[in-house]
Order: C-alpha cells, then structure tokens, then sequence
C-alpha cells in the first residue's frame, strides 16, 4: 500500500487518533490534507505572508497538543476550522487589532459612495484581483468579510466569534464588500488609457 | 424607494437573508432594482463579489513549513522530558558537550566539579564497604545455618549418649554441666531475639556462630569422660 493510499484510505478521525498516540506520520497526512486551508484562511485575515506562516505554524503544533480531544463529534475540517480561526483572532488581540475598527480612512458617506457609484458593471471579477483588494481591506472589514463570504460561517457563528452583534456583523459586511468593490474598480485599468 | 435605503439592505438582500424574504421590503426593492440601472449594477457587483470569495484558490505554504512544526514540536518534547527527567537531561547535555569537546569551565565551577568528585568517590567507598559489609551479612547468615544443620546432628547425638551417662554422674559435677549448657543455650536464645530485632547485626551473627561452637565443644569434652 503506497502512502498516498494509505491517505486516502484512513478518515482524519483515525488520523487524529493516531497522533494522539505521537504518530508522527499520520500527523503528516493531516497536514498534508489541511495545511494549503489553514494558511489559506491564516493569509486572508493577516494579509501577511510571514505572519500567516508563522500562525500556520502555531495552528498545526497546537493541533498536535490537542488533537487528542476531537472526538469525531464533528467533522475535522469544522474543528480545525474554528482552531484556527480563534487562534487568529487570539493574534489579533494580543496585536491590539481593533475588530471593531472598520475603516481607516473614515467612512465614505453613503451619499459620495452613491456618487461614486459605477454605471457599467464588471462582467468578471479577477480572482487574484479580489485576493489583492481583501489584503487591502482595514482588519476588522476583512475579518468579518472573510469569515462570512470566504469560509462560510452565519452571521450569527461570526458574531459570536468576534464578540459583537449580528446587526454588527451584518454592517460591516456590507460595508467589506462595498470598500471591496471599490477597490475592485480603481485597480481597473481606466477606459480609454 | 429611495437608492440609499436600497443600498444599505443591498448585502442582506443578496445574502437572501430571512428578514427581507417577506413583507413589503423585498418587493419594493425588487421593484426599485428593475427601474433603477445604477442600483441593479451595484447589486450584481455585490453578487459577483460573493460568488468570487467562495471560489478563491487555496494558497500553498512554503514546503520548510512543515519542517518548522516538526522541530517546533521536538523542541517541546524535549522540555517536557527535561523536566520530567532533569537528571537525564543533565546528562544527555553533559554527553553532549563530551562528544563535542565543548567544555568552558570557570574557577567556581571547577571547584563544584572538585567538590563533586570527592562526593562521588566517598560515595562509592562508602557504598563498596557497604556491598563488602552486605556480602559478609550473607556469608555469615549462610554459615549460621550451615553450622545449625550440620551441628545439629552431632549435638543431638553427644546430647543423647550424655543424658544416658548423666545419671552415673557425680551430682556436684552434673549441676556444673547442665549449669554451663543452660548458660550457653539462653545465650543462643537472647542471640536469636535480638537477630530478629536487627537481622544485619553481624556482631550477633558471630556470636551465634561462636556460641554454637562452644555448645559442641562443651559436648565434645563430657563426652571424653569415661565416667
């Protein structure tokens, strides 16, 4: 049996189990399985390579310490997902990142970002383009964005993450994807050049 | 509707979010998005950025990244076992340095290694004459007993012919035997108690020895007589 069947073959309970136990190789396949998620998700709430290395790191080697106590009550991916993500906001708060802070420049009245408002749509969004504008986004829109929009989770698993309301998350949502858009569009070569 | 009340539910309406799938809200918005260019663009902005963020690659780490967690993990480990075990891990350091050859030593600890030494050695001494004192316990013990069973048969066989001979005796001489033989038998008793009290005591072994050959002697000289 080579080791890539042997990954496929064994579930990330069994996995989990196992490096429980200190097997050193089963850990391995849940790296190799999980690792490109967990710095993905890392790298969009810093917006830093170095510094979503380093949280990879500290993610995966307090994985090890307490791998132990999953219990296959959910599935892995879930938990190693909340891990993570409360190992990131746990960064942020001994960084003193302001989560409530939503912009910094100010706020752009609704009034100017109705002003600004495009009147020719963009038919495709660049995906890399977008990856750029959410490493612009100040950190708590893109926190909030990147939670909901990128993983997946509720409104209501967000604002319980962050500690603030669902109406809270909800706002700077909304105001995430409108900076987002903005910023989607100024990176547009303009008409014309 | 106006387009900044539209605008500020725009995210919740594209999220299809509970609150506005009823009521009037969700019509009139519908309806101010169909006569409204610049509002339906922003909403299908809205949209593409949504359904972008769900499909966004996955990023690869550098490959030392996994390098970093075994040896961060290592390095755990080697903490917790160097104080679970310090001494171990004193040594493994120490082993380390002597493979190496890489020894600093200042005047103090040079002293405390000097120090050490003369422990170590007076430690050992000690503990040598302790093994020495050991081994003699359980020689002697060892004799004790061969000397019980292989004194025994004899001492019961001159006591046997003696307590036949006795009556013939003269009474005088007869008292000063069974005198001499009590004697040498409560010594062998209060030797017997106090072994059982201190089983090491090697100077009551010895005495039990020499007791044990002063009965059979004893024996031997009355069994000379010819009366």
């Amino acid at each position: 049996m080579t080791v890539k069947e042997i990954n496929n073959a064994k579930s990330d309970y069994d996995l989990t189990q196992a490096s429980a136990n200190g097997d050193m190789v089963a850990f391995e396949l849940l790296y190799e399985r999980h690792h490109r998620r967990v710095y993905s998700l890392c790298l969009r709430m810093v917006a830093n390579a170095t510094e979503a290395e380093d949280l990879s790191q500290e993610v995966f080697v307090q994985l090890f310490r307490k791998v132990g106590s999953f219990r296959g009550e959910s599935a892995f991916t879930t938990w190693l997902h909340r891990l993570t993500v409360n190992h990131v906001l746990m960064h942020f708060r001994k960084k003193g990142v302001r989560l409530e802070k939503t912009t910094d420049e100010g706020e752009i009245s609704e009034m100017q970002d109705f002003i600004q408002a495009v009147t020719e749509r963009p038919r495709f969004i660049d995906r890399i383009a977008l990856d750029k504008a959410i490493s612009d986004l100040p950190p708590g829109y893109r926190t909030v964005f990147v939670l909901h929009d990128v993983e997946g989770f509720e409104h209501e698993e967000v604002a319980a993450m962050l500690g603030v309301s669902v109406g809270t998350s909800k706002s700077q949502l909304h105001k995430a994807r409108m900076r987002l858009r903005d910023l989607i569009n100024k990176g547009k070569p303009q008409r014309g050049s | 509707m106006e387009c900044r009340t539209v605008r500020i539910s725009l995210s919740d309406y594209v999220d299809g979010q509970p609150s506005l799938s009823g009521g009037n809200e969700m019509r009139n918005i519908e309806d101010h998005l169909a006569s409204c260019p610049s509002c339906r663009s922003l909403q299908l902005e809205l949209n593409e950025i949504k359904t972008a963020a769900r499909e966004l690659p996955l990023r690869t780490p550098p490959r030392a990244l996994w390098t970093r967690i075994v040896n961060e993990i290592e390095i755990e480990h080697l903490v917790v076992a160097a104080e679970v075990q310090p001494v171990s891990g004193l040594w493994a350091g120490l082993w380390g340095r002597l493979t190496s050859f890489r020894f600093t030593f200042s005047l103090p600890q040079m002293a405390g290694v000097a120090a050490l030494a003369v422990v170590l050695i007076t430690v050992t001494v000690l503990n040598f004459r302790g093994q020495n004192s050991e081994m003699d316990f359980t020689r002697l013990q060892s004799a004790l007993i061969r000397e019980e069973m292989t004194k025994k048969a004899e001492i019961d066989r001159k006591m046997a012919a003696i307590e036949e001979r006795k009556a013939n005796w003269d009474p005088a001489f007869r008292a000063d035997f069974e005198r001499q033989l009590n004697r040498i038998e409560e010594s062998i008793k209060q030797c017997r108690k106090n072994l059982e009290a201190s089983p090491n005591d090697l100077n009551q072994v010895q005495r039990m020895l020499d007791l044990y050959e002063e009965k059979r002697q004893l024996l031997e000289d009355v069994e000379r007589l010819k009366w």
